[in-house]
């Protein structure tokens, strides 16, 4: 049977800012995977931060302490199993 | 003095103009660049193109580390040092506007100032003194006299190796509500930059001379809030439905793919200018003071720019009183494997100012690499041209 695997994408004005909060993560060591922004994001840089729920906590408090700031955050999930 | 693949052997002494040979870490930068990053950054987000962004974000933290920016989106990169000060006075100058400006400056700042001239932009020339030193006082002055948008200098002069006192500079402008604008192709690597502390309001640098990158980047710096309106519109893998230009920095200055390789070979310059750019520049400086005092034992030969003992970059210009500069040059490259760069440099006002502009000069640039060696064999040289 299929499950729904929560997931948070931040997106970003500039490739500068959504790559300075993947260093963030990294740094960090939040799991999280880089993809290309979602189309129903909205138009911002192509590039943005997928972050399972489980670390969601753990990211913003990354994100916010290195000063990394995201102009889009939208809760998705994708279906496993 | 070093050998090429053809077998030559070539002592250069022309750093001024770009600096050779690239140290390893340059060249190999630019093929990791061009390989295992090839791809197109901030277009996408497959490995090859994640790889080419992050390179971009490592290169504008670093340079904007080595020159004391403390935010890295203020620093933009462009094709050169010309193309980026083409933005920082077009971008900031409006008919109308009045700028104040040295009388040493090179055809990128001279250039771009005429056509704004032609354009409505009032430019008015301070004359410095025949070693190309701006009086403060007088920049004063020239700026008290009418309502100023921007006071235009060079860190340091292509041909006459004088330094500017951008602080004072800096302060005069601010005071009357004026930018100041900086070329900084003869400064960055050469000297020690520190943006946060120099009040530069937009800072241009070459990435290939000091800096010791490839030819084809440089850098802009564009303090907070200094709206310069960007000269080129297109794409930059943001906000790609709006056919506005994105207003963030650097996306804002950065439209079109980006000359990756050559950013990674700068930032692999910029590495090494951080671990060893101290000891660097205090070798350049002792084989320019002692390039100059003896060259001054030559007779007939006049050194340009400030005096044995002042401070200057490490470029040196001379004139020989019979042997004309273009001969000078050509005789060094064929008999002693010299090369250094004769003529006017680009700069016509530095030899206005000098009194060398009917005849040019031989320009001598120190840089990394240089040996004591080889400013024995240049001097040596220049004895038997000049003979």
């Amino acid at each position: 049977m299929s499950q729904l695997a929560p997931f948070v994408v931040y997106a970003f004005a500039t490739t500068h800012d959504a790559l300075g909060a993947e260093r963030a993560l990294i740094a960090a060591g939040v799991s999280h995977t880089t993809i290309p922004t979602p189309a129903s994001i909205g138009v911002l840089c192509g590039i943005a931060l997928r972050v399972p729920e489980l670390s969601v906590a753990d990211a913003e408090a990354a994100l916010k302490s290195a000063g990394s700031v995201w102009t889009a955050r939208l809760e998705m999930s994708d279906r496993t199993g | 003095m070093r050998e090429l693949r053809t077998g030559r052997r070539i002592t250069y002494l022309d750093h001024a103009a770009t600096s050779w040979p690239k140290p390893e870490p340059v060249i190999e930068a630019v093929v990791h660049a061009m390989t295992d990053a090839g791809g197109n950054p901030g277009r996408s987000a497959h490995v090859l193109a994640l790889a080419a962004s992050r390179l971009i974000l490592e290169a504008r933290t670093d340079v904007a580390a080595l020159l004391g920016v403390p935010d890295a989106r203020d620093v933009a990169f462009m094709p050169g040092c010309t193309a980026g000060l083409n933005l920082a006075l077009k971008g900031l100058l409006r008919p109308g506007d009045r700028v104040v400006v040295g009388s040493t400056e090179h055809n990128a700042v001279s250039r771009p100032l005429h056509a704004l001239a032609q354009a409505g932009v009032r430019v008015d020339v301070v004359q410095t003194d025949s070693a190309g030193r701006i009086d403060p006082d007088a920049v004063e002055r020239s700026v008290a006299e009418a309502l100023t948008t921007a006071v235009v200098c060079q860190h340091a002069s292509n041909v006459l190796g004088t330094i500017q006192p951008v602080g004072d500079l800096a302060d005069i402008a601010h005071a009357a509500g004026a930018y100041l604008v900086v070329d900084g192709a003869q400064g960055a690597g050469h000297l020690k930059v520190n943006l946060a502390t120099l009040g530069a309001d937009a800072y241009v640098a070459s990435g290939h001379k000091g800096l010791l990158g490839p030819q084809g980047v440089g850098v802009l710096y564009l303090a907070p809030g200094v709206d310069a309106v960007e000269l080129t519109q297109g794409g930059g893998g943001s906000n790609s439905e709006d056919p506005v230009q994105p207003t963030a920095r650097p996306d804002r200055y950065e439209a079109g793919t980006p000359n990756t390789p050559g950013i990674a070979g700068l930032a692999a310059a910029v590495r090494l200018l951080m671990a060893e750019g101290d000891a660097i520049r205090a070798e350049e400086q002792r084989l320019v003071r002692m390039l100059h005092e003896q060259l001054l034992e030559i007779p007939g030969l006049r050194v340009l720019g400030p005096p044995p003992g002042e401070e200057r970059v490490p470029v040196l210009s001379v004139v020989h009183a019979r042997v004309a500069a273009d001969r000078i040059a050509f005789e060094l490259d064929a008999k002693y494997g010299i090369a250094v760069r004769a003529g006017l440099h680009c700069a016509p006002w530095a030899h206005e100012t000098a009194g060398t502009a009917g005849c040019g000069a031989v320009r001598f640039g120190v840089g990394y690499g240089v040996t004591q060696g080889d400013i024995e064999l240049a001097v040596q040289a220049m004895r038997e041209v000049c003979a």
